[in-house]
């Protein structure tokens, strides 16, 4: 069986996100701050007439709060009912593949362990696989 | 009821539509014990819901089936082929009734008796049944003929109505980028105008999309009857219970969010509140306790009231539990006011029922209805008169989803904050306010009130200004709930506008600070502020408990009366009105103000209004109105200038010599009138007269003659023509009067009865009857039933 995945840039490197989750891959015009609340959440952008968090992705992994460019393209994901978007650098590639996620090879740098859930190893190059519920809220996974 | 009615009529024929295949198989093999299960669910529940409709034959139908169908299920009787006749016959005799009422046609007499006796008598009993089916149908009529008047209805699901609203939103913002578009580059007239038509199309759509999600009140009102018997009947209470407004329409979802604190407010009201019958009678009062549940709509709230008749609420006694419950620290409970003694009852876990009963007072209670309704921005006030009952007041935004808002600027960042918690908005260069800096913290005092005073952008944590302190800022109160109240710094307020808020991301709701997000008009989203997060954060709870009995203590006398306007009248005289009544202040250019038929009057939106306060058109070119609203009338007042808002003392000396002045206020030690609203409204709703005009209907055909020309006359005669059915609108005329001949056939005429006939010479018609041309006559005749006098002749 095969399965999607988004191939997307997050702090300059190559990652894989579930396609599963994933509604559209949107521009972001522009992002209204949300002040007070996590610095990963890097604002509110209007999709249509629905209002979207903007998840800054490079956060988690640098601990720096990411400038939201005009047009920087954001992954539209659905979850729990809500949509978000996550802010990514760029968005390269959708691909096809019957491989399957497998485990992580060692201990990564605290960012990417936080958000990284396993291995993409495909024939000529292998991505981290993203987990986007987690990216959307954090406190969730650690109070579970 | 038109709307129940109509929905138990599509309930019972869904259902009849699907039971008939299992009425077969059920005459097939009558001891289907799962057949017989749906057929008994059918019975009962059209039992059920013709209880409270009204409809008494249904019910004896139903009932008596529903009692053999038990006793077969029960065993103790067999399902004989007779009594599985019987009761199809029975069904069938339901289905029969369903559709002559769907027709809008009254039932049709018949006893169903013969059907009823037939489950009784397994022998022969079918026969019987047949030959009283005859009585449904009457002869004349072949068939009940679907006349097209019944109102058509479909139902569709709350899903499909959300995401037409989307829809509609995102058109919104679609027309609202078109039109950024048009106006960069001007393409002309033609495409202005289709564009306009487009817009109002879309505005149209959006109206009628909101209408969709709204419901009547009577929704959850119309289970209250039997909410009510059943609990009298387990406490051993007498009740009577009294609904009006049923017709009040609401968000469908904030239906469903009422029902369950209005459910536990009359549970408490029986139970705790209305007394056993014996008690009552010892008390003086009827054996028999009301309970009275109003609502009506005010602005965009709903006012539901809860009134009974019992013993209210012991004050002291509530005090007692809350310092056993050790809800509070005693020296904190016994400083507080007599109202906020009273709002102890909405504190946790406190209830003042002496034992738990299975009806209430397990301590969940108050605590959980306040919680709910200000959950979805609504209030709870109370009005306790011990030993005479309790009045519990809430209030409810109109719908969930749109909120008057008002938008704030902090730094570069606009915000909404919903206007049902904002008290006032002032500048800091009022002299009214003065801003202290105590202990590190601030305080505001408005008008000798203190009130912990906070700046929105320290709150969120925003760049602070360096210039900030030398602006002017802008300070709203708020009442952010029942017992807290603070002052919020703002940079700017910008508008007053209706937002669609929804909830935002988990991660932003669970900041605390928000209520939810919105998109304005300019596609930039925008947070709701929540006021009573924002007072946690700011960690304002602990303060306001404090603030509030200081000031208590200092005042001379209790300043609870409200807030009034003192301001002065065109001869000089300083007179207050209560602020709640007046909608704004107005200057009104004196070329809207006209003098005639003896008074001034204004123009306001095509309307000609009379305008209190003033005998001639006055010099200059604007004039001070003040708008003084009851909710539906609207009265226009004209003052020389509004000077204050001043805090009216709880004692006014009332002044009854049935004239505009009420009562006199003690007011910073000076004596000032205060103005009686409810003469003001009484003398000019009736054009200048002390009564009330009572209504004449003008029964015939809606013709412009009736209309144009008669209504006129009527009015002028001191009476409030009437058009239509008095169906419509419910009305009692005191006086009715018929244009041509026949016309009284479609209504009753109630009241004292004038005929107008059309020619001159009509002899042959009622002699009674006055030709339509006949002014004197007429006029006579409206006279002889006249304004003072109409109360003895109609009860005559």
């Amino acid at each position: 069986m095969k399965q999607l995945y988004l191939i997307a840039v997050i702090a300059g490197e190559h990652v894989a996100l579930p396609a599963g989750l994933i509604d559209s891959v949107v521009k972001v015009r522009e992002a209204v701050p949300v002040p007070s609340v996590g610095p990963f959440v890097a604002g509110l952008f209007a999709l249509r007439s629905r209002v979207l968090t903007l998840i800054d992705c490079q956060y988690f992994v640098t601990g720096d709060a990411a400038e939201v460019a005009r047009g920087q393209p954001a992954v539209v994901v659905v979850v729990a009912g809500c949509a978000y978007g996550l802010l990514v650098d760029a968005v390269i590639d959708v691909i096809d593949t019957p491989v399957k996620p497998g485990p992580l090879r060692g201990q990564l740098p605290a960012g990417w362990g936080a958000i990284g859930t396993g291995l993409l190893e495909l024939v000529d190059t292998t991505y981290l696989l993203i987990d986007p519920e987690y990216l959307v809220n954090p406190a969730a996974r650690r109070a579970a | 009821m038109d709307d129940l009615i109509q929905d138990f009529i599509a309930e019972t024929r869904e259902t009849l539509d699907a039971l008939a295949s299992e009425l077969v198989l059920w005459e097939q093999k009558p001891s289907d014990k799962d057949r017989l299960d749906s057929i008994f669910r059918f019975v009962h529940t059209v039992k059920g819901s013709c209880g409270f409709l009204n409809l008494p034959r249904f019910e004896r139908l139903s009932h008596a089936a529903e009692d053999v169908l038990s006793q077969v299920r029960d065993g103790t009787r067999e399902p004989s082929a007779m009594l599985v006749d019987a009761i199809l016959a029975i069904i069938d005799r339901i289905g029969e009734l369903i559709a002559v009422m769907d027709t809008g046609e009254a039932l049709p007499d018949g006893s169903d008796a013969g059907l009823i006796a037939a489950l009784d008598l397994d022998l022969c009993a079918a026969e019987i049944a047949r030959d009283t089916e005859q009585t449904v149908h009457n002869p004349d009529k072949p068939a009940p003929v679907s006349s097209g008047l019944a109102v058509r209805s479909i139902r569709v699901p709350l899903e499909l109505i959300d995401h037409l609203m989307n829809g509609v939103s995102d058109m919104v913002l679609a027309r609202n980028e078109v039109a950024r578009c048009l106006r960069d580059h001007n393409d002309g007239p033609v495409l202005e105008s289709a564009f306009d038509r487009l817009s109002a199309c879309i505005a149209d759509m959006r109206d009628a999309i909101g209408q969709t999600r709204m419901q009547r009140i009577e929704r959850i009102f119309s289970p209250l009857p039997r909410l009510v018997r059943d609990l009298c009947a387990e406490l051993g209470k007498q009740v009577d219970l009294k609904t009006s407004g049923n017709d009040v329409e609401l968000d469908r979802e904030m239906i469903e969010m009422i029902r369950d604190p209005l459910t536990h407010i009359i549970r408490n009201a029986i139970d705790h509140g209305i007394e056993q019958p014996s008690a009552r009678l010892a008390a003086g009062k009827r054996a028999e306790g009301w309970l009275a549940i109003s609502a009506r709509q005010s602005g965009n709230q709903i006012l539901i009231e809860i009134a009974d008749d019992g013993r209210g609420i012991d004050v002291d006694k509530l005090v007692a539990r809350a310092l056993a419950g050790n809800v509070r620290g005693a020296a904190e409970i016994n400083g507080l006011s007599e109202r906020a003694k009273l709002e102890l009852i909405f504190a946790p876990g406190l209830s003042t029922a002496d034992k738990v009963t299975a009806v209430s007072g397990r301590g969940v209670g108050m605590d959980v209805v306040r919680s709910n309704v200000e959950r979805i921005g609504g209030s709870i006030d109370l009005e306790n008169m011990p030993g005479k009952g309790l009045k519990v007041t809430m209030r409810v935004p109109l719908t969930l989803t749109i909120i008057p808002c008002l938008t704030v600027r902090v730094g570069n960042q606009e915000f909404a904050m919903p206007r049902s918690s904002i008290c006032e908005i002032l500048f800091d260069t009022n002299d009214q306010v003065r801003i202290q800096q105590v202990g590190g913290s601030y305080l505001a005092y408005v008008r000798g009130e203190c009130l912990p005073f906070v700046a929105l952008q320290d709150i969120l944590g925003l760049e602070g200004d360096a210039a900030a302190q030398v602006r002017y800022r802008t300070i709203i109160t708020i009442n952010a709930a029942s017992d807290l109240r603070y002052a919020l710094a703002v940079d700017a307020v910008i508008d007053h506008e209706e937002l669609v808020v929804r909830p935002g991301a988990p991660v932003i709701m669970a900041d605390g600070l928000y209520a939810g997000t919105t998109l304005p008009d300019n596609g930039r989203p925008m947070l709701l502020l929540d006021p009573l997060g924002l007072a946690n954060r700011a960690q304002l709870n602990e303060l306001a408990g404090a603030d509030r009995t200081a000031v208590q203590g200092e005042e001379v006398s209790p300043v609870d009366g409200g807030s009034a306007l003192l301001f002065s009248e065109s001869e000089g005289v300083m007179r207050l009105v209560p602020l709640a009544v007046v909608e704004r202040v107005e200057d009104v250019p004196v070329e809207r103000l006209v003098r005639a038929a003896g008074q001034v009057r204004l123009s306001v939106n095509g309307e000609s209004r009379p305008v209190h306060g003033l005998d001639h058109v006055p010099e200059g070119p604007l004039v001070k109105m003040l708008h003084i609203s009851d909710g539906t009338t609207h009265i226009h007042y004209a003052v020389h200038d509004v000077i204050d808002i001043v805090r009216l003392p709880a004692q006014i000396d009332p002044v009854s010599n049935g004239g505009l002045i009420g009562g006199i206020a003690l007011v910073g030690g000076v004596q000032i009138e205060l103005i009686d609203v409810h003469w003001l409204f009484s003398s000019l709703r009736s054009g200048g007269h002390g009564h009330a005009r009572p209504a004449c209907r003008l029964i015939g055909d809606d013709d412009p003659w009736t209309r144009n020309i008669l209504a006129p006359l009527v009015l002028a005669a001191g009476y409030r023509p009437l058009f239509g059915p008095a169906a419509a609108d419910g009305e009692e005329a005191a006086i009715s009067i018929v244009v041509g001949e026949g016309a009284d056939v479609v209504d009753r005429p109630q009241g004292r009865v004038i005929r107008l006939r059309d020619s001159l010479a009509s002899g042959q018609h009622d002699p009674d009857s006055i030709y339509r041309y006949d002014r004197a006559a007429l006029l006579d005749r409206l006279a002889g039933n006249g304004v003072g006098n109409d109360g003895e002749r109609q009860s005559a």
